[in-house]
C-alpha cells in the first residue's frame, strides 16, 4: 500500500498545483459588476494623489462608472508595463502613448483612432500636429503640453546689468560672460541621461525659421541631420567652447542642477515648471523667472512638446466608459482639475490655465506652439535616436566631438535602424 | 523463479555482477520511483520553465523582429547578429564590460586576501572591523550607486570635491563626467562593495588551513612574508577559483551600478553590455536584436567561464 499512497501524494500534489496555476491565469471578468456598474481599467503614469479627485468627479458624474486605476512610474518602466500587458491581453482600457512608444503602438495597431471622436474638438487643431498622429488620424488626447526653459536668478541677473530676457543668442553669450566675470557659473544643464533642452529649443526655432516640416524631410531621405541639425549644434556648443555652461553637466541628475541654482552657485538652469516648488522649497527669498532660448535670429523657443496622451485601447472592454473619461479630462472643467492638480499647462481649447507668475512667459509661448522636442518631431525609432543624441551631446561638450560629428552620428545610427 | 531478497549467483556459484555476497541484488523499488518525482519534480519544473524556455524563447527571438508589442514576428535570418556587430554603442559595452570584469576580478583578489590574513589576527574590535567591512555586500548595488554618485558628484558642491576643496584647496574633480575618471570610478565604487565580501571567504578558508603547517613553518625559520607566499597562497587556490569565478559572472552581467552612477555615459564610456541588452530590449523594442545579444553573450560568457576554470585548476594542480 506504500507505493500507492506515493503516487496519490503525488497526483494530489499536481491536481493543486494545476488548479492553483489555471487560477492564477484567470483574469476577472471587470465589464460589469453587481448592480450594473461598469469598471473602466486606467493605467496611469501620474500618481493616485494627483488624480484621485478628478477621478472622484468624473465617477460623481458617472454613477455607474468606477475607475480601476494602476500606476507605472514613466517612462521606460510604464512602457515596459504597458508592452507586456498588450503582449499579454491584460492592458487597460485607457493608457497613456508618449514619443517613444507611439510608433509602436501606432504600427501595432494598439490605439484606438480618436479623430472623429467629440471630445477631440476641445483639443488644439483637433489633435493634429501633437504627435500622436499619423496618416491624418489622431491616435492620442493631450490635454497638456510641457516645456523647459532657461530660469535665471533675477538676484545675479540684476547684478549683471540685465533690464530685460536677452532677446538674440549673441545677446545670451554676452549675459553669460558678465557671469562668468563675476564668478559665477553661467549656465548649468542636467546631461546625465537627457537631451538637452537648450539644444532642442535652437534646433526647434531653427526648424520654425525653415518651415515646413524638416523632421519629415530627413526621415523620408530628402534631407539629412547633417543638413538641418548642423547650425544649432554649432549654436549651441558655443555655450561649451566658450566656457559657459560647465562641462559637469554631462554626469548631474536635474536635483544637483536644481541645488546648485538654490543656492545661488549657477546664474540659469534649464528645467521646466515641475521645477517651481523645489526651488521656492529650497531657497524661498530666491526670485526667478522662465524665459525662453533666443535662437541666433531672434526666434524665442522652447523645448517641450504636447504631453503624453491619453488612448483608448482598441480591445478595450469598456470603449464607451473610456471615451467618457477622456472627455472629462478634455472639458473644462477636467481641464481645470488637472492643472490644478498636476500644476499642467493645459492645452485644450475650453480654458486658459493658471500657472505661477515664474512661468506665465512659458505658459503663454508653450500654449502658442514655440516647442520642439526631437523625439515627437522624429517619426520612427525615438528612442534609439534618443539614446545615441544623449551619448554624442555627452561628447560634444566635453570637446570629444564636433558638431557635423554629432549630426553625421545621428545619420550613421537612423541608417543602422534601416 | 527468484524472489526481490534472492541472491544471483553464476554457474559456479560466485556472487553474480551486479549483486552483493553481503546481500541481496536490489532492485528499485516502485516507492523510490514516485520518491524521486516528487523531490526532483519541482526542481526540474523550475529549471524547464524558468530557465529552458526562456532561452528557447530567446534564441527562436534571435532569428525574428519581433518587438514585444505584437504577436506575430516575422523570420530575419542573422540579421540581428549582423546588427550586433555593427553598432558602435555595443562595441563600446563590450570593451568597457570587460575591462570592468578583468579590473574588478584582480583589484578584489589583490584587496580581499591581504584583507583576509589582517581579519584572521587576534585584535580589540576584530569582529566589529569584520562586520564594517562585510557591509557593502548587503544593502542593494543600485542603492550604492546613488550614495557614491552624490558623494563623487563632479561639481564643487560634491562630497569628495568639498572635502577636497576644504582640506587641500583642490579645484573640483570630475569624478563621473571625465570619462577616464569615470570609469576608474565605477570600478572603485565596485571594488570597494566586493573587498569586504571576498575578504570574508577567503577568511573563511584562512581558518581551515591547519595551524602546524605554520608551526612546522616557523621551525624551519620561514619568516612572515615566506609563509604567507608558500603556504598560505597555494592553500588558498580554491577559494581563489570560487571568488574568481564568482567576480567574473558579477563582472560580465554588471548593469545596476554603472547605471545608477553614470548611466552608462558620459558617451558610452561605462555602457555594459546588460545595458545594451536591457535597452534594446525594453525600452527601444528591439526584442529581436536583444535576445542576439543576449545569446552571443551567453556563449561568450560560457566559453570566459570555461577558460577560467580550466587554467585555475592547472594553476592549483601545479601550485597544490
Amino acid at each position: 500500500m506504500t507505493h500507492r499512497r506515493a503516487y496519490s501524494a503525488a497526483l494530489a500534489v499536481l491536481a493543486s498545483a494545476a488548479i492553483a496555476l489555471s487560477l492564477i491565469g484567470c483574469s476577472s471578468d471587470n465589464s460589469s459588476g453587481s448592480g450594473g456598474t461598469t469598471t473602466l481599467t486606467y493605467f496611469a503614469w501620474d500618481t493616485k494623489p494627483l488624480m484621485q479627485p478628478l477621478m472622484d468627479e468624473f465617477e460623481k458624474e458617472n454613477p455607474t462608472i468606477k475607475i480601476d486605476y494602476s500606476f507605472a512610474p514613466p517612462q521606460e518602466q510604464y512602457n515596459a508595463t504597458l508592452q507586456k500587458r498588450i503582449l499579454s491581453g491584460t492592458a487597460a482600457d485607457v493608457y497613456m502613448i508618449d514619443g517613444e512608444n507611439r510608433t509602436a503602438l501606432i504600427d501595432n495597431h494598439d490605439v484606438t483612432d480618436l479623430t472623429d471622436k467629440p471630445f477631440m474638438k476641445n483639443i488644439q487643431n483637433g489633435g493634429h500636429g501633437n504627435g500622436y498622429d499619423a496618416n491624418g488620424h489622431v491616435y492620442g488626447m493631450n490635454v497638456s503640453s510641457w516645456g523647459n526653459g532657461l530660469v535665471i536668478n533675477m538676484k545675479l541677473a540684476k547684478e549683471a546689468g540685465m533690464t530685460e530676457p536677452p532677446k538674440t543668442w549673441a545677446e545670451l553669450l554676452q549675459l553669460c560672460q558678465k557671469f562668468k566675470d563675476m564668478g559665477v557659473t553661467p549656465v548649468e544643464e542636467a546631461l546625465n541621461g537627457n537631451v538637452s533642452p537648450i539644444l532642442a529649443a535652437l534646433v526647434g526655432a531653427e526648424f520654425a525659421q525653415e518651415g515646413g516640416d524638416p523632421d519629415a524631410a530627413i526621415f523620408s531621405g530628402k534631407s539629412t541631420f547633417a543638413a538641418q541639425w548642423t547650425k544649432p549644434l554649432q549654436t549651441y556648443n558655443e555655450l561649451y567652447q566658450h566656457g559657459y555652461a560647465t562641462k559637469a553637466s554631462v554626469s548631474i541628475d536635474p536635483s544637483e542642477m536644481v541645488n546648485e541654482f538654490a543656492n545661488g552657485k549657477v546664474a540659469m538652469i534649464v528645467t521646466g515648471p515641475e521645477q517651481v516648488a523645489p526651488i521656492h522649497a529650497a531657497a524661498p527669498d530666491l526670485k526667478f523667472e522662465y524665459m525662453a532660448v533666443p535662437g541666433p535670429d531672434g526666434g524665442q523657443f522652447y523645448a517641450g512638446s504636447a504631453s503624453a496622451s491619453y488612448a483608448i485601447n482598441p480591445k478595450a472592454k469598456e470603449p464607451d466608459a473610456a471615451a467618457k473619461w477622456l472627455a472629462f479630462l478634455s472639458s473644462a472643467e477636467g481641464a481645470k482639475m488637472y492643472n490644478k492638480q498636476l500644476n499642467a499647462i493645459t492645452t485644450t481649447t475650453n480654458f486658459k490655465p493658471t500657472v505661477d507668475p515664474s512661468i506665465q512667459t512659458m505658459a503663454d509661448g508653450i500654449r502658442a506652439g514655440h516647442i520642439y522636442w526631437p523625439v515627437i518631431g522624429w517619426k520612427r525609432d525615438q528612442q534609439a535616436l534618443s539614446n545615441t543624441l544623449v551619448a554624442e551631446q555627452q561628447q560634444l561638450a566635453l570637446g570629444q566631438l564636433s558638431p557635423a560629428q554629432v549630426a553625421a552620428g545621428l545619420d550613421a545610427k537612423l541608417k543602422q535602424l534601416g | 523463479m527468484t524472489a526481490a531478497t534472492d541472491v544471483i549467483t553464476n554457474v559456479d556459484g560466485t556472487p553474480a555482477r551486479g549483486s552483493d555476497a553481503r546481500g541481496p541484488v536490489r532492485r528499485l523499488p516502485w516507492r523510490s520511483s514516485a520518491s524521486s518525482v516528487i523531490i526532483y519534480g519541482p526542481i526540474i519544473a523550475v529549471l524547464v520553465v524558468l530557465f529552458l524556455i526562456p532561452l528557447g524563447q530567446s534564441i527562436y527571438y534571435s532569428f525574428t523582429d519581433f518587438n514585444g508589442y505584437s504577436t506575430t514576428a516575422k523570420f530575419v535570418g542573422l540579421k540581428n547578429y549582423a546588427s550586433v556587430f555593427a553598432d558602435p554603442s555595443l562595441r563600446a559595452a563590450l570593451f568597457f564590460t570587460i575591462v570592468y570584469t578583468f579590473a574588478t576580478v584582480i583589484i578584489v583578489t589583490i584587496v580581499a586576501i591581504p584583507l583576509a590574513v589582517i581579519l584572521d589576527q587576534k585584535f580589540r574590535g576584530r569582529n566589529f572591523v569584520r562586520s564594517m567591512l562585510f557591509f557593502p555586500a548587503i544593502p542593494s548595488v543600485a542603492i550604492l550607486g546613488l550614495v557614491w554618485s552624490f558623494i563623487l558628484s563632479p561639481l564643487a558642491s560634491g562630497m569628495l570635491n568639498a572635502i577636497l576643496h576644504a582640506l587641500f584647496g583642490l579645484a573640483p574633480v570630475p569624478w563621473l563626467s571625465d570619462p577616464l575618471l569615470a570609469r576608474g570610478s565605477v570600478i572603485f565604487v565596485a571594488v570597494w562593495a566586493q573587498a569586504g565580501w571576498h575578504a570574508v571567504l577567503y577568511l573563511a578558508y584562512l581558518q581551515s588551513i591547519p595551524r602546524d603547517y605554520y608551526e612546522a613553518a616557523m621551525i624551519d625559520g620561514a619568516s612572515t612574508r615566506q609563509q604567507f607566499f608558500y603556504i598560505t597562497l597555494p592553500l588558498l587556490m580554491p577559494a581563489m577559483l570560487i571568488s574568481q569565478v564568482l567576480l567574473t559572472t558579477a563582472g560580465l552581467k554588471v548593469y545596476d551600478l554603472p547605471f545608477t552612477l553614470t548611466k552608462g555615459g558620459p558617451g558610452y564610456v561605462t555602457f555594459t553590455i546588460t545595458q545594451g541588452i536591457l535597452q534594446n530590449g525594453l525600452t527601444l523594442g528591439q526584442v529581436g536584436q536583444a535576445s542576439a545579444l543576449s545569446v552571443l553573450f551567453m556563449v561568450f560568457v560560457i566559453a570566459v567561464l570555461v577558460t577560467q576554470m580550466v587554467l585555475s585548476r592547472r594553476a592549483e594542480g601545479r601550485v597544490l
